[in-house]
This record gives structure tokens, C-alpha cells and sequence, in this order.
């Protein structure tokens, strides 16, 4: 090998990093700490972020143009649809209530089917490398943030085209957007966890999200839920998006959210986070051993 | 060599650990009842490494040889982090840089350039420190204009070869390299040699699992033979090789190993 006077020569300091691995109990790390090192990788989830987001339409021609076409495209079919159903002159109010309601449950649903996911898929890396792994998740919801931007742009566009309302209500927009940020990172971190657990929740998830769908007012308007039950709108409070996207469906109209909903989706906002936190980081060494 | 005054840079005191495996439709169900209960016992578990102890003194290099699924891979996932020993201790003293596997985490669809960017990112490197370490990475790893095309247009030896480079490159204080040889030809395989022994002439440690026995005789200052998640044999890479070979002939003869 290497004569031991140049070993000598060359011996730098070694770092003070010292790593203690001992058996895994499931305590979970001081909140601050995690997220400073979860912090510490912010390029790697906004690398990681872009490069999904590159390799989504690499190889197709029109490339980045596909993130303004695909919900361009989706919101020509539910236009088609409403005018063969309604036929000429339907409600440009509804149209538009379901466009948007779309567009932004879409949010959720890529943080949480591919936040769920997002462990298996980096197994390589997950394998070979220690980091937070919840910045897999996380950087799964960074890209879905990322799409939200031209999606909506487009809706804006067919917003003002239509003649949508134009209230007060759009100032709180902003605002439930962060909301439901921390839902879907909430969410995302949930069934990262369990999908690792479980390995059959691959296959539920798509079912979760089409019965999430169906019980979120997203293609039919919140108010049809006035009609149905008490029994039953119980149970469709205890959805997560349901307040929110009940806000959502007001702004659109043109009215102000209501205080109550606002609240409710703050408490999922908070709620939610929390405990995908805990899950994830109490779980997180242990994935590995189930790749 | 040189620092011996110091403390070793590896340490394992009775390191067992093993993989829970879901089997057939108990996989479900076990995986609840784990998320309910805190402690599984109802998963297939198969032990993996049994009580192991071993140091690993700064500068040297230590390799372990034994037959597929003695637990080398495992150990090295132990001694990275990745997987949480069950019972014992890992002290690691030193920043850790490890390629487990060929194509270490690379996504297939990017390019190279990309993948080196994403492997140092996740480790922690700055971007501006792997702008500067990129051309080096792909100088070293023979890359040329490929460093440019997607991964999986590469051959076994081009990603192995930008395996090893990128966490050669990272500036390790302890390398774990999981057969970094295989797949590589005899130009690269000497490159290889050259850059472990710059890295142990730094002071740096490195762990080596490889099949290749005449790398490790001729790398590694101690070796380690392993065989069902025991050690076998700690000492001179030469002995210790000698003993496995010694082995291998018995076993391919219809022997035992009583272990």
C-alpha cells in the first residue's frame, strides 16, 4: 500500500462526526432538530422535485408545455361533457366550480398517491444513502406544488373566459392553498408509512382516492349534501378535505368561506401534519429492513 | 499504519440484526398488528448477522469475504446506518460515504450529470461543491460525452464505474463499497485500486465486500470471512483468504462447516 511516512504526511484531520447505531426504540426526534436536517437537504428535494418533473414529460415533444396542456385538456373534457349533458347555454358557474374543484383535489391526490409511494420508489437511494427519509414525501408534495402553478394559471384564464364571480373570497385563497399544503404533506407522510407497513396499500390507495373524491364536494356542488341525512354529513366531516373544498366551491361562486369550514380545515391543517410526523420519523429506521 | 494512538474509526460490539419479511397473506395483518403493537412478532424473521464484534482501526482497510447471504451486504448496511442493528452498537466515527449496490439509488431516466447531482445532494453535499466535483466524477468514471445521456443507456461497467466515482469523490472518511469491482475492465479496476489507496494514504477508512479474492488480498490490510451471520475468521487477508478457499474446495466436495 501507501508507505506509512507519506500516510503521515497526508493524514489529515478526520471530522468529529461520531454515529452511534443502536437498536431502533421508537422514540421520535425533537421536532426542531429533524426538520433542521430535513432543512439541511432542501437542494436535494428541490433537485429531486425537478427532476420528476423532467423525466414526466422527457421524451415527448412538447415537454414543459404538457404542465399548462394537461389540465388544459382535462378541463375540455368536463366542458364537453357539460355541454353534451346540459346542452347550450349550461351553467358557466357549475362549469366552473367542477374545473377548479378538479384541478385543485388533483393537488392532493398526487401528494397522496405518490407521497404514499414515494419510499418504494426510491429504494435505491433509501438502501444505499441515511438521510431524512421525509424528505422523499416531502419533496413528492414540492413537485405537486410545482404543478399547482400553471394548473392555476389555466383555470384563472377560463375563470375570467366564462365570466366567473370575482369576490372578496378570492383574498382567502392564498391561504387555504397553504392549508392544504399541510394536509398533503400531512397525508403524504401517513401513507408513505403505511404503504411501507402494508404492502397491499399500493392497490388501496386507489381506491382511498376515488371514495376521497366521491366524498369531497368536487364535481357536484357542497350544497347537495344539505339534502342528505344528518347521519351521513357526520361522517363526511370527519373527510379532511371536506371543509376545504366546501371553501373552495364558495370562493368560486363569489362568496366569502365561512368561518366554521375555515376553522375545521385549520384543525386538519395542524392535525394532520402532526401525526404524519410522528409516524413517519418514530417508523422511519425501520424501513429499510422492509425494502 | 500511523494512528493507532487514536480511536478506531469502526466500532461493532455484538451486532445482531435481522430482515422481517411478509409472507403470503400473513404480510397484512402482520404489518398492522405491527403499527398497533409496538413490537412485531408475528412477520417471517431471518437473522441476518449473529453477535458480531469487530474494530476497524483509522487507515486501514478491512475486507469481508464469505459465500452469498453470509450477511456481508447486511453488515454494510449496519455499518452505514441504513438498518438499525437489533441488538449491540455500531460506533462510526467519521463521515460516511457507501455505494451498497451497483447503480447505487441512480434514477435510470436522468442522466448521469443528474444522478451525480441527486447521489450528492441526498448526502449532503452543497450544490456548489458538486458543480466543482462533477467533471472529476465523470473524468474518473471513463464517462465522456455520456455523463450527458440517460442511465440507462450505460453498460453494467459505466454505471458501476460512476458509482464508485461519485462516492470516491464525496470525500469520505469511511468508504463502505459493496463489490464496486464488479462490472468494471482491468484499466478501470487499477483506477480503482490507485483512488482506495489515495484515500487510505489521507487517513480514510474503508470497508470492502467483494467475491474478487485477489482485490481483497491485495487492498485489504485485515479480512474478515463471514458465513450464516457469524464471523469465521478475523486476521491477515492471506490467512484468512487461504482458510476460505480452504473451505470453498471442502464444501464443492459435499462437506460441512460446523459452525
Amino acid at each position: 500500500m501507501t508507505e506509512a511516512s507519506g500516510a503521515e504526511a497526508n493524514l489529515r484531520e478526520y471530522s468529529d462526526v461520531e454515529y452511534v447505531f443502536e437498536p431502533r426504540d421508537h422514540s421520535i426526534p425533537r421536532f426542531r432538530d429533524y426538520m433542521q436536517t430535513v432543512w439541511d437537504r432542501r437542494a436535494f428535494m428541490v433537485a429531486s422535485a425537478e427532476a420528476d418533473l423532467r423525466g414526466g414529460t422527457s421524451g415527448t415533444v412538447l415537454g414543459e408545455f404538457w404542465r399548462v396542456l394537461d389540465p388544459l385538456f382535462q378541463a375540455l373534457i368536463y366542458w364537453f361533457l357539460f355541454n353534451a349533458i346540459r346542452g347550450k347555454g349550461g351553467n358557466s358557474g357549475y362549469f366552473l366550480m367542477v374545473v377548479g374543484g378538479v384541478f385543485l383535489f388533483n393537488y392532493t391526490m398526487t401528494s397522496l398517491n405518490e407521497g404514499g409511494r414515494a419510499i418504494q420508489r426510491s429504494k435505491g437511494l433509501v438502501l444505499n444513502s441515511t438521510f431524512p427519509l421525509a424528505t422523499l414525501p416531502m419533496s413528492v408534495v414540492y413537485r405537486a406544488t410545482l404543478d399547482l402553478g400553471p394548473t392555476l394559471a389555466v383555470y384563472a384564464v377560463l375563470h375570467l373566459l366564462f365570466g366567473g364571480a370575482i369576490g372578496v373570497g378570492l383574498t382567502m385563497l392564498p391561504f387555504l392553498l397553504v392549508l392544504q399544503l399541510l394536509i398533503n404533506v400531512g397525508l403524504a407522510l401517513i401513507f408513505a408509512t403505511l404503504t411501507v407497513y402494508i404492502p397491499d396499500m399500493g392497490k388501496l390507495l386507489n381506491y382511498i382516492l376515488r371514495v376521497l373524491m366521491f366524498v369531497t364536494p368536487v364535481i357536484y356542488p357542497a350544497s347537495q349534501l344539505a339534502a342528505a341525512p344528518a347521519s351521513l354529513r357526520a361522517v363526511l366531516v370527519l373527510n379532511p378535505l371536506y371543509s376545504l373544498f366546501v371553501s373552495y366551491q364558495t370562493i368560486i361562486l363569489g362568496g366569502v368561506p365561512a368561518a366554521g369550514q375555515v376553522v375545521q380545515s385549520i384543525f386538519w391543517a395542524v392535525i394532520l401534519p402532526v401525526i404524519g410526523y410522528r409516524l413517519f420519523v418514530s417508523r422511519e429506521r425501520g424501513f429499510a429492513l422492509r425494502l | 499504519m500511523a494512528i493507532d494512538s487514536t480511536l478506531p474509526a469502526i466500532e461493532v460490539e455484538n451486532l445482531s440484526t435481522s430482515y422481517h419479511l411478509h409472507l403470503n397473506n400473513s404480510g397484512t395483518w402482520a404489518g398492522i398488528y405491527d403499527l398497533i403493537k409496538r413490537n412485531p412478532d408475528t412477520d417471517r424473521i431471518v437473522p441476518a448477522i449473529r453477535d458480531v464484534s469487530f474494530t476497524v482501526p483509522r487507515g486501514s482497510v478491512l475486507g469481508v469475504i464469505g459465500r452469498n447471504g453470509a450477511g456481508k451486504s447486511t453488515l454494510l448496511r449496519c455499518l452505514a446506518g441504513i438498518l438499525a442493528p437489533e441488538q449491540g452498537r455500531v460506533i462510526v466515527r467519521g463521515r460516511i460515504s457507501s455505494l451498497l449496490t451497483i447503480g447505487v439509488g441512480m434514477n435510470p431516466a436522468l442522466t448521469g450529470r443528474e444522478n451525480i447531482k441527486l447521489g450528492g445532494l441526498a448526502v449532503g453535499l452543497s450544490e456548489e461543491r458538486l458543480d466543482e466535483l462533477t467533471e472529476s466524477i465523470a473524468d474518473f468514471a471513463q464517462l465522456g460525452e455520456y455523463v450527458d445521456f440517460p442511465v440507462n443507456a450505460y453498460s453494467t461497467g459505466m454505471k458501476s464505474r460512476l458509482g464508485f466515482a461519485v462516492v470516491a469523490h464525496l470525500d469520505p472518511e469511511v468508504l463502505l463499497i459493496d463489490e464496486a469491482l464488479a462490472g468494471g475492465d482491468s484499466r478501470f479496476q487499477e483506477a480503482v485500486g490507485e483512488k482506495m489507496a489515495e484515500i487510505c494514504g489521507n487517513g480514510r477508512t474503508i470497508v470492502l465486500v467483494s467475491h474478487g479474492l485477489q482485490a481483497i488480498q491485495y487492498l485489504a490490510t485485515t479480512a474478515i470471512w463471514m458465513h450464516q451471520g457469524k464471523i469465521v475468521e478475523i486476521g491477515d487477508p492471506d490467512d484468512v483468504v487461504a482458510s476460505y478457499m480452504r473451505y470453498c474446495r471442502i464444501e464443492s466436495l459435499g462437506g460441512e462447516l460446523n459452525y
